[in-house]
């Protein structure tokens, strides 16, 4: 998964668990910069009667590097507050729910936003309402208006979003954790079997997201309204984190946590701490900011999946493996990842930040959004998408196993000749030739404007099976 | 925009997140350097602090004397040899 239950700390603390990072020039207001944060992976729509919340206990933040240096210039965090209407009812909602302020609805969250900065810390907005969980035709009927509400317009143009989503990332699991045998290549794998279509694991799931909209100047060094893509100022870094208090005392029925922040979740760049970072060393980078990723180096320079790639498809990568058993260090994976690409290896486009190995997501915010978007991204020659930022409907796995696989390596190494299948990998549609709106067919569903993430999965329909007949 | 150090930010952002506890952190706990002697400790008003929710030690090094001491979403930590020795006494 991006990072859903990524490392062996997190996976059992769902609520701080950030899986999914996303940063983009918003496509329907491009001097704005979208940042959404997902947490609480899987989420099965109908598991209620205590449908999935925020933690009032744990400090959420999206942070922005605009200097170069992996830490954090401006730093958006959320706190929630749970509020129960009626404590001696197991229900969640005692009738249908169509309104955010409905006496119905018996269990709800709202939330604090606080921008940090230099200039030091500006709440935002406060007693936000998060919109219920989507239990069912009877009791949400009208979903996306009611979601709609939650979204709150926020002092200097900027809008919030809290809640419950459907899941945007489509990936092929089972697939990818059984030793890598990519369903359409199945034929070429190690253990051979005949080729099939690729299975979407993550279709009628849920997350719940942390979305904000910000004017771009929000973010750039100087507020720099990210005119031109040659301007270093133009470039930020961002990554997602949760922290909990440090200690956690348990009482008779109720919990009290004590101590400083620490944080126990982290996200820049998508599936880097779930197959880039060795067992051992996962939960550590969780607990780190970006500044402190140069000690990951060699991960990035020599990822473990490179060497796997031409073992599991034994005849499919003979370029990949002799790049392996040379040992060259993988500069190429190091610039996407750790520092950004810096002007001249691909015409037109930058989102170097400078020497400082730090793993974020870099948008170039002077790259306007694309009217026709590769789900490829920049490997789809769309400056638009990752690894430049990422979009909501990008490819990410793809991109990344075809990164892996020596793709990109011909940018550092222009003798290197890329294997003809890493340029076709994929797990579970092929990106080469699907468009965002194609993504219906493997149930991803996306919004043209804020928050862009689909509506989620209802409790009653979801997953989609047939009833099972009365026997008369 | 001015750099802010690393010190500065986290600074900043603990007070973002930390609502009304400075209020109610005893005066010795506003100290933020590690290892301050224990004489200042001792010397704090005791009996004029006051505390709301938990405060919790935890002995880091019993060999070194050092000892977190944490309330809200505050910690210092400070060494001395005698408590942490009859704190670990007390819990044996």
């Amino acid at each position: 998964m991006s990072s859903h239950r990524e490392a062996p700390e997190i996976s059992k603390d769902p609520v701080a668990d950030n899986t999914d990072l996303y940063a983009f020039v918003s496509p329907d207001k491009p001097d704005t910069v979208t940042l959404i944060a997902n947490f609480i992976p899987l989420q099965d729509p109908g598991g209620g009667p205590n449908f999935y919340e925020f933690g009032d206990d744990v400090l959420y933040e999206i942070n922005v590097d605009n200097d170069g240096d992996g830490d954090a210039n401006v730093s958006y965090q959320f706190r929630f507050t749970t509020e129960v209407l009626n404590s001696k009812t197991f229900l969640y909602n005692t009738g249908t729910i169509t309104s955010l302020t409905d006496s119905t609805w018996n269990r709800r969250q709202f939330y604090e936003v606080t921008r940090i900065d230099a200039s030091g810390s500006v709440i935002l907005g406060s007693n936000l309402a998060c919109p219920p969980c989507n239990v069912g035709p009877l009791s949400t009927p009208k979903y996306a208006t009611l979601a709609g509400a939650a979204v709150h317009s926020l002092t200097g143009g900027r809008l919030v979003f809290a809640g419950q989503r459907a899941e945007g990332f489509y990936v092929d699991l089972g697939a990818i954790f059984d030793l890598g045998d990519l369903r359409p290549f199945q034929s070429l794998h190690i253990g051979p079997r005949p080729s099939v279509s690729g299975v979407n694991s993550t279709a009628g799931l849920n997350v719940h997201s942390i979305a904000i909209q910000v004017p771009k100047t929000d973010l750039t060094r100087g507020g720099y309204a990210g005119t031109s893509a040659s301007n270093p100022q133009s470039v930020i870094g961002v990554w997602a984190a949760a922290r909990r208090q440090r200690v956690n005392l348990h009482g008779d029925g109720s919990s009290t946590w004590v101590g400083p922040w620490m944080q126990v979740s982290r996200l820049g760049n998508p599936l880097v701490n779930e197959v880039v970072i060795p067992m051992g060393e996962k939960d550590q980078w969780n607990a780190l900011t970006p500044s402190g990723d140069s000690q990951f180096l060699s991960s990035y320079q020599h990822p473990e999946l490179a060497g796997l790639l031409p073992t599991l498809y034994p005849s499919v990568f003979p370029n990949l493996k002799a790049l392996n058993t040379k040992g060259s260090a993988r500069a190429d994976l190091v610039a996407i990842l750790l520092t950004g690409l810096p002007a001249g290896v691909i015409p037109g486009f930058q989102n170097y930040t400078g020497t400082t190995q730090a793993d974020m997501l870099r948008l170039n915010v002077a790259v306007p959004p694309s009217s026709s978007p590769s789900l490829l991204g920049l490997l789809g020659n769309d400056a638009a998408g990752f690894p430049n930022g990422r979009r909501v409907f990008d490819d990410v796995t793809s991109i990344e196993l075809r990164a892996i696989a020596g793709v990109t390596y011909a940018l550092v190494d222009t003798s290197y000749k890329p294997d003809g299948a890493a340029s076709l990998i994929y797990d579970v549609t092929n990106p080469n030739t699907g468009t965002p709106a194609s993504l219906s067919s493997i149930g991803m569903n996306y919004l043209s404007s804020f928050p862009y993430l689909g509506t989620p999965n209802d409790g009653f329909d979801s997953p989609s099976v047939t009833p099972t007949s009365f026997a008369s | 925009m001015n750099r802010v150090s690393r010190r500065t930010f986290l600074r900043q952002a603990s007070m973002g997140a930390a609502v009304g506890v400075a209020t109610t952190v005893p005066s010795f706990l506003r100290r933020s350097d590690k290892g301050k002697a224990s004489s200042e400790i001792a010397a704090a008003p005791a009996g004029h602090v006051t505390q709301e929710g938990p405060l919790v030690a935890h002995i880091d090094d019993v060999n070194t004397g050092e000892i977190s001491v944490m309330v809200g979403t505050r910690q210092v930590t400070y060494r001395n040899h005698e408590i942490a020795r009859r704190l670990l006494s007390s819990a044996q």
